[in-house]
């Protein structure tokens, strides 16, 4: 894992000298984001080229499960939330040429220009796919972070700036056209937020203790919103809809918390320019798919002690060679899925289309569902999840690094794991490090220091129970779903899933504590045959743990524990 | 205990926990990109240096400044035990 710890800081001279140009390497990459515009959009038609589908058949194959109704490939990798563009097709080709755009900036700009180049595409994006009150929303988000956490010398023209996007983001078209009703609106925003600034959150900002309660408050300003939202709804209020540029912004909220993380460690420099700190949120890698992976990137000192820390080809190349993975799940994955259904179901194991809560529903339903049918079931749907999620994720973590990012892969080969800890850190690296750093490490510095396993144990409860569901599930759920109470209670119903992933990696952390590894696993010895039992059985504790996190309607956790025990064998009424 | 023995200390622990074939423990081996591979690597090594040298870790010590090598390990305890 290259960027434990968010690494060190490195110098613009080490940079510089990391920033020589190699043209094979811009052309694999505009090569390999040729292949990705040519079988996710309809960029064939505009060269009269054969849509993937009939170059294929072509080529003699014949899927039944990869391409879509308009003869592309059905791909997840996309634009999430964006309403302005016809078809996904069309917001995946403005995304394509957006990274191309930005990649040749990142790569022949000299340094200085290199950062505020991406930010600058990447709000060129935002205004292209999501349009301009979006794009304002989420600029007023960061804006106000920014004044908050890094407040400026002189910052009359930021909160003028702010103002502004306020008026666009919020209040635009409330005069029903009357253009003295918008200059009034317009001129009271600006004012009011210059006047609030000065008088209420500058002095805030002069004593320790506000200014730590206010620098809180900001950063969790997204739970705090929807907290409040879904209680209200909860009390009979009406539910609160989130404008869309808000919505992104509290998207980015796990960033947040670790750029906060680095700024309570004193990682961050007492004077941040703008584009500096937008450099950390607005990068062309969270463009697609907004609301999938948001962890990565990490804070500020992950993004930037990452960048162009070691030579811009190796680490383009290495971005190119992410994305060619991207592309195997991406294309493949559904075709996987369905062979390993018709496999099992051949076999005589039904594992309802890979899904477990589909398996639950049957249960529910009075069904008889063997043990074979849930191990198989939940295992098979960790694996679609997996290459679901890593087509995705790496295709991400590609943007970063042809970006000039040293960025960890978010999956590392998870079933190379032989204990549920380092599974975790496979399998989600980056929002696990997020965990790590906002929950594991604060209870582990404070709590039970004289009890090392205790210690461990509480630490682990705080960050993969407590942390994963509150700031992880809940929040998420309330973006997806809208700010209502049911969707609190339905996640907090869900809660034996954490802590039964958090008891297995507490548990895995004490083994090896206790019993220290004196073996590197997969060393192809005479041991070989544990490390293939330990990854399975950890794999299959992962997957069978999930039947509580994916309740049908009217099951109780009893009913969801009968189905988790069925998996061990053991049959309750 | 001079930062020389206390260095000395940390490398041994370091061998025997996360054996590393291949690889020679110096004082300036770059522990984050050649030695450890895990962040419970740097949670058992906290257990270690708080119980071996009787220091207190802070959670702001765990950055990769600190943890760079067997040297700014040994720097850090010193740092602790005398401050």
């Amino acid at each position: 894992m290259a960027g434990l710890l968010g690494n060190v800081p490195i110098d613009d001279d080490r940079r510089r000298a990391h920033d020589r140009h190699d043209w094979r390497v811009v052309v694999a990459v505009l090569a390999v984001l040729g292949i990705y515009l040519y079988l996710f959009t309809h960029v064939a038609d505009a060269f009269g080229w054969p849509r993937p589908r009939f170059l294929a058949w072509r080529l003699g194959w014949h899927p039944a499960h990869v391409f879509d109704r308009d003869h592309n490939v059905d791909s997840t990798v996309g634009v999430t939330l964006a309403q302005n563009w016809p078809s996904n097709d069309d917001e995946r080709l403005v995304l394509f040429l957006i990274i191309g755009g930005a990649f040749l900036s990142a790569y022949f700009l000299p340094l200085p220009f290199k950062q505020p180049a991406l930010v600058a595409w990447t709000g060129l994006a935002l205004l292209l796919l999501y349009g301009i009150r979006a794009t304002a929303g989420l600029l007023w988000c960061h804006l106000w972070v920014y004044l908050v956490l890094h407040p400026p010398s002189r910052p009359e023209g930021l909160t003028f700036v702010a103002g502004l996007l306020a008026y666009v983001a919020l209040l635009a078209g409330a005069g029903g056209g009357d253009w003295a009703v918008a200059a009034l609106l317009l001129v009271t925003s600006c004012l009011g937020h210059w006047l609030g600034y000065r008088f209420v959150i500058r002095p805030l900002l002069d004593r320790p203790r506000p200014a730590a309660w206010l620098r809180t408050a900001v950063v969790q300003s997204a739970i705090l919103t929807v907290g409040v939202g879904a209680m209200l709804q909860g009390f009979g209020a009406g539910e609160w809809s989130l404008p869309l540029g808000v919505l992104l912004f509290f998207w980015q909220w796990e960033r947040l918390i670790l750029h906060h993380v680095d700024h309570k460690d004193g990682r961050i420099p007492e004077r941040l320019p703008l584009w500096r700190f937008l450099a950390v949120f607005w990068n062309p890698g969270v463009l697609p798919n907004w609301n999938w992976g948001v962890t990565i990137g990490q804070g500020y000192s992950y993004v930037h002690n990452n960048f162009l820390c070691e030579d811009k080809n190796r680490l383009v190349l290495s971005g190119v060679r992410i994305w060619l993975v991207a592309l195997l799940y991406l294309v493949f994955w559904n075709e996987i899925r369905h062979l390993l259904v018709a496999g099992f179901e051949a076999a005589g194991i039904p594992v309802y289309r890979a899904y477990t809560r589909e398996m639950v529903r049957h249960f529910m339903a009075g069904e008889t569902v063997t043990t074979a049918s849930v191990l198989a079931t939940t295992f098979l749907d960790l694996t679609r999840w997996t290459m679901l999620w890593a087509g995705v994720v790496h295709f991400k973590v590609g943007v970063w690094r042809v970006c000039g990012y040293r960025m960890d892969p978010y999956i590392n080969k998870p079933w190379l794991a032989t204990d549920l800890a380092t599974f975790w850190a496979r399998f989600t690296f980056h929002y696990r490090e997020f965990l790590v750093r906002a929950f594991y490490y604060p209870v582990f510095f404070r709590c039970c220091r004289r009890r090392p396993y205790l210690r461990v144990l509480v630490a682990t409860l705080a960050a993969a129970a407590f942390g994963n569901l509150v700031w992880g599930h809940v929040t998420e759920r309330l973006y997806y779903r809208g700010l209502k109470w049911e969707h609190v209670t339905h996640v907090l119903g869900t809660w034996p899933y954490f802590v039964l992933l958090a008891l297995g990696i507490a548990a895995s952390q004490i083994y090896l504590l206790k019993f220290r590894r004196r073996r590197k696993p997969w060393t192809l010895d005479r041991h070989l045959w544990k490390d293939v039992v330990a990854a399975y059985c950890m794999l299959q504790y992962y997957a069978l743990i999930h039947i509580f996190a994916r309740p049908a309607a009217g099951s109780s956790v009893w009913d969801l524990g009968r189905l988790f025990l069925t998996g061990f064998g053991i049959r309750l009424p | 205990m001079d930062k020389g023995e206390i260095a000395e200390q940390i490398r041994a622990f370091l061998e025997t926990e996360f054996p590393n074939p291949g690889v020679r423990l110096t004082d300036t081996t770059l522990l984050l990109e050649e030695w450890f591979v895990d962040s419970m690597a740097i949670v058992e090594t906290v257990l270690f240096l708080e119980k071996r040298f009787g220091v207190r870790i802070d959670r702001r010590d765990i950055n990769g400044e600190r943890f760079r090598t067997v040297a700014t390990l040994a720097e850090l305890v010193v740092e602790r035990r005398d401050g």
